[in-house]
C-alpha cells in the first residue's frame, strides 16, 4: 500500500509533540524517515505562534524542518492573503502570529480580516468591530487560519479553537469565511 | 391590502429597543413620536405587551428605563426572556451555568449553579463584554461534561434569542446568537431559544394579550429576522419598522422575509391601527 511513497507529512501537535513535550518515538520516527530516502514535510494548524517563534520551540525539541518544509495553516493564509491583493488585514491574532503577514500602514482603513487562535483578540470589542468591517465592506474577505472547534491544551483541558470564532462571524454578518489549513484540499 | 389586515388587528406585540428608544450605554434615546403612540394604544384600551430580548438588565430595571424616558408602561406589560427561562429552569428542575450580563443575575439567582455544581444547562444572554474567550471557554467546558440530572443527558444550551447584532450608541455590536452558534458549532450542541425568534414565544404573547388568533396579531420591531420573520413564521403579522437597527440596504427587501409591511415608525403603526 505505501510502496509508491516518496514524501511523508507530518503533523506537528499533537503527533510529533505536545507544547513543549516530545511524544515517545517522534525523533526516532523523523530519522527512519530520513533514513528511507522519503522527502520530509511538517504541517501544522497552530495559528498561535508565527513562523519564527515556531521554529525555535521545534529546534529546542530537535525536530529542524529543511528550508520550505514547514507548513502551517498561517503560511497559507499569508499567501493567499497576498494573492488577492490584501494589504491591510485587521488581523486578529496573536502577535506572534501577526508578525507573518505584511500589513500596510494606513490607520484603520481595513480590507480584509484574518481570525486565527488569539485568545487575546477574541473578546467581545475586537469581534464587534470585525463585525461591523465585514457588514460595511460586503467586498471584504473574511480569511480563517482554520475551523478547529477545539484543542487539548498540555493540562488536559479543552479550549475553543478559532472555529468557533469564525462562525460567530460569518452568523451575525451573513457569509462564508474562506478557511485555509487541515483539512482543506487546498493546503494538502 | 396590507393596511387592511392591519386594521382589522385585535392586539399588538412591541419590540423596545429599535422601537420605543434606542439603548446609548446609558439612559436610552426616545424615537420621536413613540411616547404618544403608546399612550393611544392604552387610551383605546388596545390589547398591548412589550416583548424584548432585552438580557442586559431585569424586568423592573427596563420598566424604570422606560417610565424615566416617559412612557406610560408596568412591569406586567413586559415579556422578557429572562423572566421567561427562569420559569422553564424551575419547571424542569434544572441548574444553569450563566453566561449572561451581570445586571440580570438578580432575577436568576435561585436557578444558578455555582462553579462547584454540576449544570443541566448553560444560559447565554446579552453578556456584551462578559463575551470573553475565558468565560465562552468555561461554558463550551461545561457542556461537554455530562449534566446534573444523570443518564448521560447532554448539558443543555438555551439562549435568550438568536439576534446577530444590535444597535448600541451609534454603532452595531455582536448580539447573543453569535456567540450560541460558536458554541453550537464548538460543541455539536443544539441551542433552544427561549426569547424571539422561537414561537413558543410569541404563542406566549398571543396569550398573554389574552387573545386566541395569532392572525389577528401584530408584531412589530426592528429586527427583520428575529422580530418580524420570526413572528411571521408563528402565524402573526409582521410590521417592520424604519428605525433602530434597520439597514436599507440590507433590509428592504429582504431575501428571505417579506413582512405584512414596513413603516417608519410606532407613530405610523398607530395611526393605521387605530384608525
Amino acid at each position: 500500500m505505501f510502496a509508491g511513497v516518496r514524501r511523508i507529512l507530518f503533523d506537528l501537535s499533537g503527533t510529533l509533540h505536545i507544547e513543549n513535550q516530545l511524544l515517545p518515538g517522534a525523533l526516532e520516527a523523523l530519522a527512519e524517515a530520513k533514513a528511507a530516502g522519503l522527502a520530509v514535510d511538517f504541517v501544522s494548524n497552530t495559528s498561535k505562534e508565527g513562523r519564527s517563534d515556531l521554529l525555535s520551540r521545534l529546534a529546542s525539541l530537535g525536530i529542524e524542518p529543511e528550508p520550505g518544509r514547514l507548513h502551517t495553516s498561517l503560511s497559507v493564509t499569508a499567501d493567499a492573503a497576498n494573492r488577492l491583493g490584501l494589504r491591510r488585514p485587521l488581523l486578529l491574532l496573536s502577535e506572534s502570529a501577526a508578525a507573518d503577514f505584511q500589513v500596510e500602514p494606513g490607520g484603520a482603513d481595513f480590507d480584509s480580516v484574518v481570525v486565527g487562535l488569539a485568545p487575546d483578540k477574541l473578546n467581545y470589542q475586537d469581534l464587534s468591530r470585525a463585525m461591523r468591517l465585514l457588514l460595511d465592506r460586503p467586498e471584504a474577505p473574511l480569511l480563517a487560519a482554520h475551523r478547529g472547534r477545539y484543542l487539548r491544551s498540555g493540562d488536559g483541558l479543552l479550549r475553543l479553537g478559532p472555529g468557533p470564532f469564525v462562525t460567530a462571524l460569518e452568523f451575525a454578518c451573513g457569509r462564508s469565511a474562506q478557511a485555509f489549513g487541515k483539512p482543506t484540499p487546498a493546503f494538502f | 391590502m396590507a393596511s387592511h389586515l392591519l386594521r382589522s388587528a385585535k392586539g399588538l406585540l412591541c419590540d423596545i429597543s429599535g422601537v420605543l428608544y434606542d439603548p446609548d450605554g446609558s439612559g436610552g434615546r426616545l424615537i420621536e413620536g413613540s411616547i404618544e403612540a403608546v399612550k393611544r394604544l392604552k387610551d383605546a384600551r388596545f390589547p398591548l405587551k412589550f416583548v424584548t430580548n432585552e438580557s442586559q438588565t431585569t424586568r423592573a430595571g427596563l420598566t424604570a428605563k422606560l417610565q424615566h424616558l416617559g412612557f406610560s408602561v408596568t412591569e406586567e406589560d413586559i415579556l422578557s426572556p429572562v423572566t421567561a427561562v427562569r420559569a422553564v429552569l424551575k419547571e424542569r428542575n434544572w441548574k444553569a451555568h450563566l453566561l449572561v450580563h451581570e445586571d440580570c443575575l438578580p432575577e436568576l439567582q435561585d436557578v444558578a449553579a455555582t462553579a462547584a455544581d454540576p449544570v443541566d444547562c448553560v444560559v447565554l444572554g446579552d453578556a456584551s463584554d462578559g463575551f470573553s474567550y475565558a468565560a465562552l471557554n468555561a461554558a463550551f467546558q461545561r457542556l461537554m461534561t455530562p449534566a446534573a440530572r444523570g443518564g448521560g443527558q447532554p448539558v443543555g444550551l438555551l439562549s435568550l434569542g438568536m439576534g446577530r447584532y444590535y444597535r448600541q450608541a451609534e454603532q452595531l455590536h455582536l448580539d447573543v446568537g453569535a456567540f450560541a452558534r460558536a458554541l453550537e458549532f464548538a460543541s455539536g450542541s443544539t441551542v433552544e431559544v427561549v426569547g424571539k425568534p422561537s414561537a413558543a414565544f410569541f404563542g406566549a404573547g398571543v396569550k398573554a394579550l389574552g387573545l386566541d388568533g395569532a392572525a389577528a396579531v401584530v408584531m412589530v420591531g426592528d429586527d427583520i429576522v428575529s422580530d418580524v420573520g420570526g413572528a411571521m413564521a408563528a402565524g402573526l403579522l409582521g410590521v417592520q419598522v424604519r428605525t433602530g437597527k434597520f439597514r436599507p440596504s440590507a433590509d428592504e427587501p429582504h431575501p428571505s422575509v417579506t413582512p405584512t409591511a414596513y413603516v417608519d415608525d410606532l407613530k405610523q403603526l398607530v395611526d393605521i391601527l387605530l384608525n
